[in-house]
């Protein structure tokens, strides 16, 4: 058989974005139709065995952040060995929900598990742990290795899987690859939102409400009814299947070319649009209290991206991480 | 880092109207501040964007002032010292969040005769500094 082979590869993963590419009968065919299939767990029968036994690999799909140091191993392993190096969905590509543990310590999570483990003193001499892979500072892919295809999502929906397929497909007959292709609009998600604000450029946010508080109006602005949407700073091509159902935009396709840290460009750019019509009588009493209304800074600001961000490079950095940039 | 020879690196943004204004009368008049401080005049203090703020701790600040005109209404640009107050204020929350002392960024109105109060932040915000050390992120866990 002459097709090129494809391995798809998981790190520290929900398992959502395997059910996304699956989903996807498109793209799935396609792959089969041009590719070998030769590694996916969860799909056909592999070992990570068969995976190292590979002589060489066309493209391998790295799905889920490097949290263990076999992920890691494994994520070098592939660059050194595929011609193509895709980050599958939003773990892989900017660090995801299990990123926003990045911020606590692997020995502090250790420390956690073993002073509330339930086991009774008595057996704990009889249980023998298995040997697990050491956990490591908790990074997206292209942290750890060059990536040449980006894969947002999460999960990445059908089109944008699709939209991969026809892409991977392109550079396996031969267009060579250039540079990290982010699958996604390259403008913000407000571009192409069905929510217009009355006035774009006299927008106003009138304070900050969570979302069981308020009564959220279809077909209005999230941020003129004070519920923070991500949207400003986030990329666009995922056909708003958040904001359809009337739920903000949580940044899951990933900040904008141009910069890194959603967080910060949202507090320079959104945040301080707060109450800007009352700015003068509240500065006395309480502009700081309508932005206190902003209980979960990292799970609203970083809910995805908390890894790629720079003040967590700082922090890296400052603890003399090995991994800091 | 041998903490004995050790001394505190800040950048101080100034509004160009009124912060920067009071630095260049602090030069007039003679008054001697921390040599610690580096002022970098910016237009206006709204213009810092939380980026740069961040950008200097990257690159070795152990502290950040950022000072511009008195609110309600002495911004030469209207509301920008309001919008500074919303970026640094969410900003100091989010460096504690990243485990980063708060206290090493701070706001301060600043006029442009205020000289004499200028000076006595600069001062005081050194001595912070150096009672806080270099910069560094709080270590929670401690050993396996």
């Amino acid at each position: 058989m002459n097709k090129p082979n494809i391995v798809i590869v998981h790190g520290a993963i929900c398992g959502g974005c395997d059910v996304a590419l699956a989903n996807s009968e498109e793209a799935i065919s396609k792959i089969l139709e041009n590719l070998d299939l030769a590694y996916w767990s969860v799909a056909v029968d592999s070992r990570l065995s068969d995976l190292k036994s590979l002589g060489k690999i066309d493209v391998a799909v790295f799905m889920g952040g490097v949290r263990t140091s076999e992920d890691e191993e494994l994520a070098k392993w592939l660059r050194e060995k595929s011609k193509i190096l895709v980050a599958f969905g939003s773990c892989s590509a900017y660090g995801g929900i299990p990123g926003l543990a990045a911020l606590t310590s692997p020995i502090e999570l250790i420390n956690l598990v073993k002073s509330t483990i339930t086991t009774s003193s008595q057996y704990k001499s009889i249980i023998e742990l298995p040997k697990l892979p050491e956990l490591s500072t908790y990074r997206a892919l292209p942290h750890v290795v060059n990536v040449d295809i980006v894969v947002p999502g999460c999960p990445p929906p059908i089109k944008v899987v699709n939209e991969f397929v026809n892409v991977l497909l392109k550079y396996i007959a031969g267009e060579e690859p250039i540079g990290p292709l982010v699958i996604a609009g390259s403008k913000a998600q407000c571009e192409t939102c069905p929510r217009k604000p009355k006035d774009l450029s006299k927008l106003q946010i009138p304070s900050i409400k969570r979302i069981y508080e308020a009564k959220i109006e279809e077909n209005r602005c999230f941020l003129e009814q004070g519920i923070l949407c991500l949207g400003p700073v986030t990329r666009e091509g995922c056909e708003h299947s958040c904001i359809n159902v009337n739920m903000p935009c949580t940044g899951c396709f990933g900040p904008l070319p141009g910069f890194e840290d959603v967080g910060l460009r949202y507090i320079a750019g959104i945040l301080a649009l707060v109450a800007v019509e009352r700015e003068k009588e509240l500065m006395e009493q309480g502009l700081a209290k309508i932005l206190d209304k902003l209980v979960d800074r990292l799970g609203v600001l970083y809910r995805y991206t908390l890894p790629r961000s720079r003040l967590y490079m700082l922090k890296l950095s400052l603890e003399g991480s090995e991994y800091a940039r | 880092m041998n903490l004995d020879s050790w001394e505190p690196k800040i950048v101080a943004f100034l509004c160009k109207w009124c912060s920067g204004a009071a630095a260049e009368l602090a030069g007039v008049s003679r008054l001697l501040y921390s040599p610690n401080v580096i002022p970098i005049i910016v237009p206006c203090s709204g213009r810092v964007d939380p980026d740069l703020i961040v950008e200097a701790f990257m690159n070795g600040a152990d502290g950040v002032i950022v000072a511009g005109c008195h609110t309600p209404s002495d911004c030469h640009y209207i509301a920008g010292n309001f919008k500074a107050f919303k970026r640094v204020y969410m900003l100091k929350k989010l460096l504690s969040d990243f485990g980063i002392e708060p206290e090493r960024l701070k706001l301060e109105w600043v006029s442009a005769v205020e000289s004499q109060k200028l000076k006595t932040l600069f001062d005081e915000f050194t001595s912070t500094i150096r009672k806080l050390g270099p910069l560094r992120v709080k270590i929670r866990g401690g050993s396996v």
